[in-house]
């Protein structure tokens, strides 16, 4: 039972991490229909932004974990600027083929700035105990990983709600030329939505590097954030969430039962997993079904 | 292309021919000679180059063949390759069956394997494929890696020398002359392939899907004919990179390495199988070159080699894209366009 709890709780830490790096993907898919492989680089990034400061340069962890967001935005924006603009109005597959070099730009510089270092923050990201009931212990980093990622979903669902860049973004989403008649600027938009989606890299970022260590395998971790946002439903937000949670739980409790039989299986139980939903319901849990017209 | 001034096809044979004049059987025949005498005057070091070149250059083809031609990207080609590999050396170690044979069983398990994992595009298409060959490349890379007891995971498989009729290829020379008419061979297949009923076929599910089924095209059979006939592909040319090599192991067949295949026929130009040709020759040389030419500026740059690969490649794909979406393949017929006409153009 203790052991079950335990693996229930690593699940929970390690689907924070996979639902901030899927709420990233989501939001450049909702926005500018850019399907983001470089997404699981842009994570790897944005935690070397926010270790780097704090780790090499002993900056609190606060202060990095701010400087790194705004690094993080930058980031968004520019990939943005620089190779989707260029190609608005292309076939959706172009896009997908300027991510693929995106993905290997965003990884040849990461690797020609940091080259094989590996970094663990020097504490808990948020200031807490690691928590002890009976058997079971609550890790600092586990916990404190939950914790962002309910802050950053709640901060997203209350921007989408209440603010005026929030419902322009929805009405972007939802149909793009018809916002932009009702003088809604599509490009300031999308740009946008890509900053946040960087901002939403680092802090996935980060809550990777304290669970594992952020190095130079760290971009083929996050890409587990794909199998998460299929299995979500590639626009649906809450479909972050429960799948984070499906694949984080299920990783874990491969990783806690099977081992023994199965060596590293637990890294493929995402992709079973997701080749089984593409077949059962191909649109996601949350995903809307797309009817075509001719 | 239109045809040169001048050049008339007179009779459907001609209108249908591959190679249609004079002078290009000429250009053909002497090209595939002077290729063939390459041996002759590059040192063996380049000889090797070239022998993996032209093993990418057959799985990059099938690759071109499904996403060129009938529009499914693919992340699984160095995976799919892993399998034909896998079963030339099984099949050649263990049951000594003749190179050709294992060579083409190599093939035809790789597309079915391909096939197998090709069933969920009969219910979604575009970035959902993505996905599922995503699937397809870590769930063969991790049997390849744990499943011991058939190969060996991390420590590899070797790879006797092939032989034919008791003419064993075991130099660099002779395996360069072996992989170069197989090559030849496969893109015979491929360029007759695609324009074929079959090839046309994955053309009109590329184009327009819906226009395809209500021609009559049963869509989810045609896509996974293609996904056969690229995993055939992808396991000839892992089988050929096996031979090469004299080993298998899991590590070769990285996702990067499915990545950089996939920006090959982008930079060689989508649906052309040419465009398989210049993409794969011209960046395989070009990593070659930097990856000797970095340490020799500065030995200090050798840890460079790699980031500075990925960094020029992904801004050779981004250039590509944004500005030359055609690829080398339409640059090629532009200049030889140009040559034809030049100096008096019209």
């Amino acid at each position: 039972m203790a052991e079950f709890l335990q693996a229930t709780i690593a699940g929970i830490g390690m689907s924070a991490v996979y639902a901030l790096g899927a709420l990233g993907f989501a939001l450049i898919f909702k926005c500018s229909h850019v399907f983001n492989l470089s997404h699981g680089m842009m994570m790897m990034a944005g935690g070397f932004f926010a270790l780097t400061f704090n780790v090499a340069l002993g900056w609190p962890l606060w202060l990095s974990l701010i400087v790194a967001l705004i690094l993080g935005a930058i980031m968004g924006w520019g990939l943005q600027y620089i190779f989707i603009r260029p190609l608005l109005g292309q076939p959706l597959i172009t896009t997908l083929m300027v991510t693929i070099a995106m993905l290997l730009i965003v990884k040849g510089l990461v690797l020609a700035g940091w080259s094989y270092r590996s970094y663990i923050p020097t504490g808990p990201i948020i200031p807490i105990e690691t928590l002890r009931i009976g058997e079971t212990t609550f890790s600092a980093d586990y916990l404190s990983a939950i914790i962002i990622a309910l802050v950053a979903f709640t901060g997203i669902m209350v921007f989408f709600r209440f603010t005026k860049q929030g419902i322009t973004l929805r009405a972007t989403a939802e149909d793009e030329q018809l916002a932009e008649s009702m003088g809604v600027r599509v490009r300031a938009v999308t740009g946008l939505a890509w900053m946040l989606a960087g901002m939403a890299a680092v802090l996935g970022g980060l809550a990777l590097g304290s669970i594992n260590s952020i190095n130079y395998m760290s971009g083929e971790i996050a890409l587990k954030v794909l199998p998460v946002v299929v299995i979500g439903g590639l626009e649906s937000i809450p479909g972050c969430i429960v799948g984070g949670l499906l694949l984080g739980l299920s990783e874990m409790y491969t990783g806690t039962y099977l081992e023994e039989f199965l060596v590293g299986f637990k890294d493929v139980m995402p992709y079973i997993i997701m080749t089984f939903m593409l077949l059962i319901k191909p649109y996601g849990i949350f995903g809307e079904v797309r009817i075509e017209r001719v | 292309m239109a045809l040169p001034a001048g050049t008339h096809n007179v009779n459907y044979q001609k209108d249908m021919a591959i190679v249609r004049t004079r002078f290009q059987w000429v250009a053909l025949l002497l090209g595939i000679a002077l290729v063939a005498c390459f041996p002759l005057f590059i040192g063996a070091g380049w000889i090797c180059v070239i022998n993996q070149i032209f093993c990418v250059i057959i799985a990059v083809i099938g690759l071109q063949i499904l996403t060129g031609y009938s529009g499914q990207i693919s992340l699984g080609q160095a995976a799919f390759m892993a399998v034909g590999a896998y079963t030339y050396a099984i099949l050649s170690a263990q049951f000594q069956l003749p190179f050709l044979i294992a060579l083409l069983s190599a093939g035809i398990m790789a597309g079915l394997v391909g096939v197998l994992f090709g069933l969920p595009t009969i219910r979604v298409k575009g970035f959902y494929l993505v996905m599922t060959t995503l699937a397809a490349h870590f769930i063969i890379s991790y049997v390849t890696m744990h499943w011991t007891n058939v190969t060996q995971g991390s420590m590899g498989y070797e790879v006797a020398h092939p032989s034919i009729f008791g003419f064993s290829f075991d130099t660099e020379t002779t395996k360069f002359w072996l992989i170069l008419v197989i090559l030849i061979a496969c893109t015979f297949l491929a360029k007759n392939l695609v324009r074929m009923r079959l090839g046309r076929a994955f053309i009109a599910v590329r184009d327009n899907d819906l226009a395809a089924s209500i021609m009559g095209l049963n869509i989810g059979v045609v896509k996974l004919q293609a996904f056969f006939v690229c995993c055939f592909f992808a396991g000839i040319g892992g089988a050929l990179f096996s031979v090469w090599n004299n080993s298998v192991e899991p590590q070769y067949f990285s996702l990067m390495t499915a990545i950089w295949y996939l920006g090959f026929i982008i930079v060689g130009g989508l649906g052309t199988i040419t465009g398989a040709f210049f993409g794969t020759g011209a960046l395989m040389l070009l990593r070659e070159v930097i990856s000797r030419f970095l340490p020799y500026v500065d030995p200090a740059l050798v840890g460079y080699v790699v980031p500075f690969n990925d960094v020029l490649f992904g801004v050779i794909i981004a250039l590509i894209l944004i500005f030359e979406p055609r690829g080398m393949a339409h640059a090629w017929n532009m200049a030889k366009a140009y040559i034809r006409i030049w100096p008096l153009a019209y």
